[in-house]
């Protein structure tokens, strides 16, 4: 059974990876569980992560390039690659949300100069 | 090679936000206009690409009808404008394929001519149509013209529409117009991809949000479909929402977005709905309400997990490194573009219609000829002198609500001498006649009027004093806060002074309304809350409050701030919203009262202002 720390790691650093997998898998028991717990936390190093500060949010695995890029991916102080829509995003609508001064504005100026060829 | 679709874009730019754009794009790329030059007449069947109406008259009504429901009109007038507009099509020979489609002047002119009977269902539902289309010309003016620009050569290049100007009651109006005529127009283009984006700032003042029950009936029927159709037939185009607040965008609207950035969000209703829309994990949740300044959350579907990101700096792009251009040099700078996508005015010489006199005007309405004179018969409206068609009593009336349109009801009837059915019937007179419009409700039945560009028209050809609103959205009913909370406080002691222009205590770009001064030196900014925008009118509050707080400078005599909401209701979302940014609890040295309050004659001010002070 996978702690809470343990299962934030582990949704941080991507369920979808074998070695996340197998660790999880392994965790079902429980004689297992805090060697997991201390296994996750050496991959969260390794992908550059302080386990006992962790981010909420991770870097995309597949940060492919944009065609309307926007901003840049971060996770705590990693800071990944571009971040955008792609032309397959924009058929289904987009809501940008935000108090005043946000940014929302902002952040629709980059769309609409991305979308332009600007 | 088959040659790259142009991509363009339209701004529905609510507050005026978006000219810094201009200097990145040529003239001919980008265009910047205000709702007053859209010359688009929406009883006109909009045209494809052939140049051929893009679907028959008798079925374009079916249009007009929805787009006249957002203004709060129902079945009897609907009735009474379908067959109205169906007559003038045919008298017009539109429906024998003549594009003499009438104006929104035309069709108020044809209301007039109808002669119900008096208090009858019918007339009831001609005044309520009169009272609406007239008060539609007097606030979206670039809609009354008799043939309409080519819409598909407008859209053809990039457009900054300039709606700050326009009341947020024409709003929704204009938005389902627009988007009505993007979609017919472009319904039968197959084109691959997305070509088109439709920016839609403010949504949900746009489409009818949460703070905007008059509307909230509508909004599953018309924000979601119009965003649901776009998507299906408005040519390769792609909606952008953006809204302050999540959740006064319908779940229905929501519910077509498929990729959404929430940046922060304020209150805990937000990030509850925010969170929703992002598909975060509970561990998450928190982090919406301490993002910083231009940092987001985002769900974008081809990264499967939603995404933190610092949003770029906009100068990297060249945005904000040359100077914005004003409005006028906007203005100037689209002229020539605007200039070869004409369109028709309204014919200045008055046109002779069969069995009436009626009257036009360019753009913003009709001559004072016509507008006010009634025939022999008292049925039709024909050339005559300009005042001849009114009463003494109505003139009384027009000249009061011309010079003080804020003034309440009761008020004026005392001021004029007449008793309150006379005031009535002479208003609704003038109402019928279109001279005068809604302009906004204080209380729970103080109806204010203002003059409508007909009766801006009247007033000038009778030399009578016009008081300036201002334009902007509930301008009347902010002078009635205004004049009634002066009046109010001038009652309680004469030793008061009052400043209105050139106010010194101001802070991070809010200045008081009004600035009390008391015979002891303090100050107390009094602030008029009309917009329906609760966090707006909190946030501008607690900027304001920030100088009591801070006692020092210019400042330093500044003892509390005082507001006045529109109502009780009003009142009490503006008090949330304020606990909502304060801890649940509302912010010291800030004084709400509500309209109702301050007019009481009774209402003691010495308990308000001898406790703060």
């Amino acid at each position: 059974m996978l702690s809470k720390e343990s299962f934030i790691l582990a949704e941080l650093l991507g369920r979808d990876s074998p070695q996340v997998q197998a660790l999880v898998a392994a965790a079902a028991n429980p004689d297992l569980a805090p060697h997991v717990h201390e296994m996750l936390r050496c991959l969260a190093r390794q992908r550059g992560y302080d386990p006992d500060h962790l981010p909420a949010f991770a870097i995309p695995r597949d940060l492919s390039p944009s065609d309307y890029p926007v901003g840049v991916a971060l996770s705590g102080d990693v800071v990944g690659g571009e971040v955008g829509l792609a032309e397959d995003d924009l058929p289904s609508h987009i809501g940008i949300f935000g108090t005043t001064a946000s940014g929302k504005t902002t952040l629709v100026k980059l769309l609409l100069l991305g979308f332009t060829g600007k | 090679m088959t040659p790259q679709p142009k991509h363009t874009f339209m701004v529905i730019d609510v507050g005026d936000e978006y000219r810094d754009m201009l200097p990145l794009y040529a003239p001919d790329e980008l265009i910047w206009m205000t709702a007053d030059e859209l010359g688009l007449n929406n009883f006109e069947v909009p045209r494809g690409e052939d140049g051929k109406p893009v679907m028959p008259p008798g079925k374009w009504i079916n249009n007009i009808r929805e787009l006249l429901r957002l203004f709060w009109l129902n079945e009897p007038s609907l009735n009474l404008v379908c067959e109205i507009l169906r007559e003038e099509y045919e008298r017009r020979g539109v429906l024998a394929g003549s594009d003499d489609y009438p104006s929104l002047s035309d069709m108020i002119e044809a209301l007039q001519r109808l002669s119900p009977q008096r208090g009858s269902d019918r007339a009831r539902a001609r005044d309520k149509l009169l009272d609406r289309l007239e008060s539609l010309r007097a606030m979206l003016p670039g809609l009354d013209v008799q043939r309409s620009r080519d819409f598909r050569k407008l859209m053809s290049r990039s457009v900054i529409l300039d709606v700050s100007d326009v009341k947020d009651v024409a709003l929704p109006v204009l938005f389902a117009f627009l988007v009505t005529l993007l979609r017919e127009v472009y319904r039968s283009e197959s084109v691959s991809g997305i070509t088109r984006m439709l920016v839609m700032e403010e949504a949900h003042s746009l489409m009818g949000g949460q703070t905007d029950r008059r509307t909230a009936d509508l909004k599953e029927s018309t924000a979601s479909g119009v965003l649901r159709d776009l998507r299906k037939s408005g040519g390769g185009t792609c909606g952008v929402v953006v809204s302050q607040l999540i959740q006064d965008v319908s779940p229905s609207v929501r519910g077509n977005l498929g990729s959404v950035f929430s940046l922060k969000q304020g209150n805990r209703e937000s990030v509850r709905q925010a969170a929703g829309s992002l598909n975060l994990k509970p561990w998450q949740e928190d982090e919406i309400a301490k993002l910083p300044n231009r940092h987001a959350i985002a769900r974008i579907s081809r990264y499967g997990e939603p995404v933190y990101l610092a949003v770029k700096d906009a100068r990297t792009l060249g945005l904000g490194v040359s100077p914005t251009p004003s409005r006028e040099e906007a203005r100037e700078r689209s002229r020539p573009i605007l200039e070869a996508i004409p369109y028709v005015r309204r014919s200045e010489t008055p046109t002779a219609v069969a069995g009436a006199g009626g009257a036009g005007a360019p753009g913003a309405g009709a001559s004072a000829e016509g507008a006010v004179n009634p025939t022999a018969d008292g049925k039709g409206y024909g050339p005559a002198a300009a005042n001849g068609g009114l009463q003494p009593r109505e003139r009384k009336v027009l000249a009061r609500i011309a010079e003080r349109p804020w003034e309440l009801v009761l008020d004026r009837a005392e001021a004029l001498g007449l008793d309150r059915e006379g005031e009535g019937d002479a208003r609704a007179t003038l109402v019928v006649r279109g001279l005068i419009g809604f302009a906004g409700k204080v209380r729970a039945k103080n109806v204010l009027y203002e003059l409508t560009a007909r009766g801006r028209a009247v007033a000038d050809a009778m030399g009578l004093t016009v008081a300036k609103t201002g334009g902007a959205a509930g301008g009347v009913v902010h002078m009635a806060i205004i004049e009634y909370m002066q009046r109010s406080l001038g009652r309680h002691s004469t030793g008061f002074r009052f400043l209105r222009t050139g106010i010194s205590p101001t802070t991070a770009g809010v200045q008081p309304d009004l600035l009390l001064v008391t015979p002891g030196g303090s100050r107390i900014p009094i602030q008029a809350c009309h917009r329906n925008q609760p966090q707006y009118e909190a946030d501008a509050l607690l900027k304001l409050q920030k100088l009591a707080m801070l006692g020092a400078g210019h400042a330093d005599k500044v003892d509390f701030v005082l507001c006045v909401a529109v109502n009780k209701r009003h009142k009490a979302a503006i008090e949330r919203a304020l606990q909502e940014r304060n801890g649940g609890r509302m912010p010291d040295r800030v004084v709400l009262l509500d309209f109702d309050t301050v007019v009481d004659p009774k209402f003691d001010w010495a308990s308000v202002l001898e406790l703060q002070i």
